[in-house]
């Protein structure tokens, strides 16, 4: 007791002290042991294999035939560019994925980017985004029955001088879908510290439509391939 | 058995064993960052935060001379530090580089309030506010969805600046049409970087000048500087528009990717210098002389 007595003016140092020898213990040995440190390099999401896969080769979507399929370089980076069409039907669409390339990759806002450099890569003029406006559907995931997965997107139009596309956007996760990266990034931070990942995939969907008409009316079918593409994602690469 | 005197030397050698418990927890942070910031090998949102360099010796070194003051402030537990600890504890342990970043300026804090309580802390608030605005997270990353406005506004003010020198451009949108090729405003060319580095300088140069003492003046420095960075990044993207689009790419990648980019800030932030001064000079003007002039005019 007389030792405590003493002490008890220390209480602060010695709890601040001991804390702080606890956090070396767990925290910080272990890396000065093994010379690498766990917040230097995240680990890669349990699919990067099929990730890598899916740029190279492009994805299989039920119900849809591929034409088509090359990797391509839009703005720094490298995208599945693949040309698709409907089983026992003339609809054809354009689908362009940008799966993560590495554990560090983040999604950065690709849109504005791939609307500039379009032009560069088949030499028509830029898009002439018209209609926009925000939409959501959602799928759900094969096998569950009553857990369904939420996807907001970016929804308009894109007029060249030679071909007008309806246009829906946004950046798949596991659990759904979103145009910010906001929502991948909070699902990511806290996928981390259960040491996990949330990977993602960059989409765009171009689907010709009558020139300059209007977009809602191919809604019903760009909402049906942006569900068979968000469900055939989570099936085979997040 | 202790004696008096021994107990009174024991808290010395405890405030030792602290910080070298903190140097051990946070040299292969902070090595990491220094590393990053140098040779431009850590992630682009965590390059933003390179004033750290400067920014976190300074904070040692302003607490050091603080250290009489902060000997003499008498001993005070305030349970919110406790609580900061042990939210820094529970981030260092995470092992995710934001959180494990985010731990620093928490277990400081933590430190302050929880050895000398609420007067603690407002003595060394000035350090602590340096600490937690070069410690790299991601704001920059989060912030880079919305500057879309600010890059159209760069572009644009090329575009005319251009224009104006007789230069045939075309702008649309972020994206600067000269010469047959294109130049894209990327949301990391709208200049944050430099803004958040100005800002950051201001702050340590108000500090130094005593002017953070006056709402006034901090207020218009920082105000200044603000002007100062924007302009300077709407010249630097002129420039870049002007190399690229006359095929001078050794020039263009001199000023984007190399030294050139650094010597520009490093010129901008010397301006601050003859500018605090003159808002230090200027609302420090006795005030008879004030209304003297008013009564001339």
């Amino acid at each position: 007791m007389i030792f405590f007595d003493k002490h008890l003016k220390e209480f602060p140092q010695i709890a601040a002290l001991v804390l702080l020898l606890l956090l070396l213990a767990f925290g910080t040995v272990p890396g000065y042991l093994v010379g690498r440190w766990q917040w230097q390099q995240p680990q890669p999401p349990a699919t990067m294999k099929q990730l890598r896969q899916l740029r190279q080769q492009g994805l299989t979507i039920p119900g849809w035939q591929n034409m088509k399929q090359e990797e391509m370089q839009i703005g720094g980076r490298k995208w599945s560019m693949q040309v698709v069409k409907k089983e026992n039907s003339q609809q054809e669409a354009i689908l362009l994925l940008l799966p993560q390339k590495d554990p560090k990759d983040q999604p950065q806002v690709e849109w504005t980017e791939l609307n500039g450099w379009w032009s560069d890569i088949y030499g028509w003029q830029r898009w002439d985004v018209a209609q926009f406006r925000s939409a959501e559907f959602s799928v759900t995931p094969q096998g569950a029955t009553n857990s369904e997965n939420k996807v907001q997107a970016r929804f308009f139009r894109a007029a060249t001088k030679t071909q007008t596309f309806a246009v829906l956007q946004w950046y798949a996760m596991p659990n759904g879908g979103d145009p910010s990266p906001w929502r991948w990034f909070f699902s990511d931070q806290l996928a981390q510290w259960g040491k996990k990942r949330t990977p993602w995939v960059g989409v765009t969907i171009l689907l010709p439509m009558e020139p300059l008409g209007k977009v809602e009316t191919t809604w019903d079918e760009v909402q049906s391939i942006g569900k068979a593409v968000q469900t055939a994602l989570m099936s085979s690469s997040l | 058995m202790l004696l008096p005197g021994q107990v009174k030397r024991a808290t010395p050698l405890l405030q030792l064993a602290i910080v070298s418990v903190l140097v051990l927890l946070y040299a292969p942070i902070l090595l990491h960052w220094l590393d990053g910031w140098l040779k431009k090998s850590i992630s682009i949102e965590h390059e933003y935060f390179s004033h750290g360099m400067i920014g976190l010796p300074f904070a040692g070194y302003i607490s050091w001379t603080n250290r009489k003051k902060w000997q003499r402030l008498p001993d005070a537990s305030h349970p919110l530090g406790f609580i900061c600890l042990l939210l820094g504890g529970i981030f260092y342990l995470s092992g995710v580089s934001e959180w494990v970043n985010l731990s620093l300026p928490f277990i400081l804090t933590g430190l302050c309030l929880w050895f000398k309580g609420i007067a603690g802390l407002k003595l060394q608030k000035f350090p602590l506010l340096l600490v937690l605005l070069a410690t790299p997270t991601a704001i920059p990353y989060l912030l880079a969805p919305y500057t879309l406005p600010l890059q159209s506004f760069i572009a644009g003010t090329a575009g005319f600046i251009l224009n104006q020198l007789g230069m045939d451009v075309t702008v649309d949108g972020i994206n600067i049409y000269v010469g047959g090729k294109i130049v894209e405003v990327a949301p990391y060319c709208a200049g944050l970087k430099m803004l958040f580095t100005t800002l950051y300088v201001g702050l340590m140069l108000l500090y130094w000048t005593g002017g953070i003492n006056s709402r006034q003046k901090t207020i218009w420095f920082l105000s200044l500087s603000i002007l100062v960075s924007v302009t300077a990044n709407i010249i630097r993207n002129t420039l870049l528009t002007f190399f690229h689009g006359t095929g001078q790419e050794g020039a263009f990648t001199w000023l984007h990717d190399s030294w050139g980019g650094d010597l520009y800030s490093a010129s901008m932030l010397l301006l601050l210098i003859p500018i605090v001064n003159w808002v230090d000079n200027y609302f420090s003007a006795p005030m008879h002389q004030e209304s003297e002039i008013e009564k001339g005019t």
